[in-house]
């Protein structure tokens, strides 16, 4: 009985506990001293909690994942590499101000993203690839040309010039397309006018669809089925389904999930609650 | 047993319904609550991987990417709240101040006002909207603490930046065209009238008021206000703008507006100062951002400061542009 009194005390004990909230292990160590006034390791560490930490912590548990899955091959530097020149050559003395911006401290921390970044595309399109058939058919991968036009007349002239021969790119140039004509791989995620999407989604491969009016029936498209195959381009069509928000984002749960992502804190789970939602289970 | 259990059934069943009430109590009361967790004595803040990450190791990280933005901002409310007394009149003003943020975030989030309140005072290195007097008492230190560092440098500091952005207060007469390239009849008539009534000897301002487009501005006499080489105004009117001397007026200048006539109020600290103190005091901050931290760090000599380590000290006076001659 007595036992028994002590459990139910105990249980009732539990009832009693707040929220978990982590602290430094030596929070009243002084930092600066200004006159008489100190700040502490503790005040500073309670200052950097409320300054938006899930989004520090998000960034260093994806890059822990990430290391542990992708090695940094110096292909990946490369890239990372070819990248930064070509900030620097686009925004020359602006770089700083520009990696300032992104709210990067410097050129390093920008270099560290963009390593993680490489290194997410490459788990993101290794999950994309171990389920192709499934996300083909989900979201149909195609290779197409388009060409678009100001005006249905010159939409309708470049169609009969194509019809004749001609080649597309050159069609769509004689006749003023407003938009470049290499063959793209989208998917049926792409921002394309309703009847543009109905019109590639019935196309053959080799086919030339008719002229598609726009939603605001001021542009009118032409478009070519370059492949409607996915297995007959698995690359371009893996890089573009692992570009899709929905897929990264379900790619960043799932490895939080199988990594057994847990937050010991409570104002840290609060944030993380949040602003990643699906991060905690 | 069995006899006990029998003989007490209804006891035991009490028994057996008041446990599982509070077994289903306390679970429910838990099941939301975040855990803790300690390894080696030390708090984990999360784990992922079976890595334990740490307070102390969280508290390095973070403290590499915003520990040094954390100790300015302690330095600098420390040093302004030690230089300037707070009077009764700052004290009413943060309040009416603080009154009216509340009311601001309750109209805009409505019952989660208080959430919102707080994160964005958490932001500024405060802990609740109980604190949110305080941040008005200390903006207004904060303040009173630059505009006594500037009038006490003037001599240093205003001088670069008129040499670089040229500072004036303008006032202006628009005469809007639909296309000043090839003004109407009527558009040039009012030009007419414009000129006529300077020759006549009217005030450049009693004639903004009476015919210039610009409603705005005309209202107070043509005045633009304090001005400078950052303002946004377009090129041709900027450009005719900073050519200009004290009480001169511009020919015509034709931009995409229309016809405008441009006049220099005043330039110089003496009058400028009188006139626009606060837009000047801004511009200056503007034109050179590191001043404030330069009278943060001038004070706090004053006041002795010292850092728990050397790579503080050296991160902190690089984060405020001080060099190392200023400190000692």
């Amino acid at each position: 009985m007595k036992k028994l009194l002590i459990l139910c005390a105990s249980l009732l004990l539990i009832t009693g506990c707040s929220d978990a909230n982590a602290n430094v292990s030596n929070p009243t160590e002084s930092l600066i001293t200004v006159g008489d006034h100190s700040y502490t390791k503790g005040e500073m560490y309670n200052f950097m909690m409320s300054q938006g930490p899930d989004y520090f912590v998000i960034s260093q548990a994806q890059e822990i994942i990430a290391n542990a899955q992708v090695e940094v091959t110096d292909e990946i530097l490369a890239t990372v590499d070819e990248t930064i020149e070509s900030y620097k050559q686009m925004l020359g003395d602006s770089l700083v101000m520009y990696i300032n911006q992104m709210g990067y401290e410097d050129e390093e921390a920008f270099k560290e993203a963009l390593i993680l970044n490489e290194q997410m595309i490459i788990i993101t399109e290794t999950k994309v690839t171990e389920k192709f058939e499934e996300y083909s058919a989900t979201y149909a991968p195609r290779q197409i040309q388009i060409a678009t036009f100001a005006s249905q007349e010159d939409a309708n002239s470049a169609l009969a010039s194509m019809n004749e021969g001609t080649s597309f790119a050159d069609a769509a140039k004689e006749f003023k397309s407003t938009v470049g004509t290499d063959t793209l791989t989208i998917t049926n995620q792409d921002a394309y006018p309703t009847n543009v999407l109905f019109a590639i989604n019935s196309l053959e491969k080799d086919t030339l669809s008719e002229v598609v009016a726009g939603d605001d029936e001021k542009s009118f498209y032409i478009v070519k089925m370059i492949n409607n195959d996915p297995n007959e381009f698995t690359e371009a069509a893996v890089e573009k389904i692992a570009q899709l928000e929905t897929i990264v984002n379900s790619t960043i749960t799932t490895l939080f999930e199988d990594f057994n992502f847990a937050v010991y804190d409570k104002r840290l789970h609060d944030a993380v609650s949040t602003n990643f939602p699906d991060l905690l289970k | 047993m069995i006899g006990i259990l029998k003989k007490f059934w209804f006891v035991v069943l009490v028994g057996v319904l008041f446990l599982s009430a509070i077994v289903y109590f306390v679970y429910d009361d838990n099941k939301d609550k975040v855990g803790g967790k300690t390894e080696n004595g030390q708090d984990v803040v999360y784990s992922i991987n079976d890595d334990n990450i740490t307070a102390d190791e969280f508290y390095d990280e973070m403290f590499e990417a915003t520990g040094i933005a954390g100790i300015y901002q302690f330095l600098s409310k420390t040093v302004t709240d030690a230089s300037v007394e707070t009077t009764d009149e700052m004290i009413e003003g943060a309040k009416l101040n603080a009154e009216s943020v509340i009311e601001q975030f309750k109209s805009q989030y409505g019952i989660d006002y208080e959430a919102a309140l707080t994160q964005s005072l958490q932001g500024l290195g405060y802990d609740s909207i109980d604190d949110l007097q305080e941040y008005f008492v200390n903006l207004g230190k904060s303040q009173m603490f630059i505009t006594d560092y500037i009038n006490a440098n003037v001599d240093t500091i205003y001088p670069a930046y008129e040499e670089a952005s040229k500072p004036r207060a303008l006032s202006h007469i628009l005469v809007t065209m639909v296309d000043s390239s090839n003004p109407t009849e009527e558009e040039l008539a009012k030009v007419k009238a414009v000129e006529e009534a300077l020759a006549a000897g009217t005030e450049f301002g009693a004639v903004a008021y009476e015919f210039s487009d610009d409603t705005a501005s005309a209202v107070e006499n043509g005045s633009l206000g304090l001005t400078d080489a950052n303002t946004e105004f377009v090129p041709e009117f900027l450009a005719a703008s900073l050519l200009l001397a004290e009480g001169e007026v511009s020919e015509w200048v034709k931009t995409d507006y229309g016809y405008h006539m441009i006049k220099c109020d005043a330039v110089g600290y003496e009058k400028l100062s009188t006139d626009y103190k606060d837009q000047l005091l801004q511009g200056m901050l503007t034109f050179n951002p590191f001043i404030e931290p330069q009278a943060i760090w001038a004070k706090s000599q004053e006041l002795g400061v010292t850092f728990a380590n050397e790579q503080i000290e050296s991160d902190l006076k690089e984060f405020m542009q001080v060099d190392q001659g200023d400190a000692e």
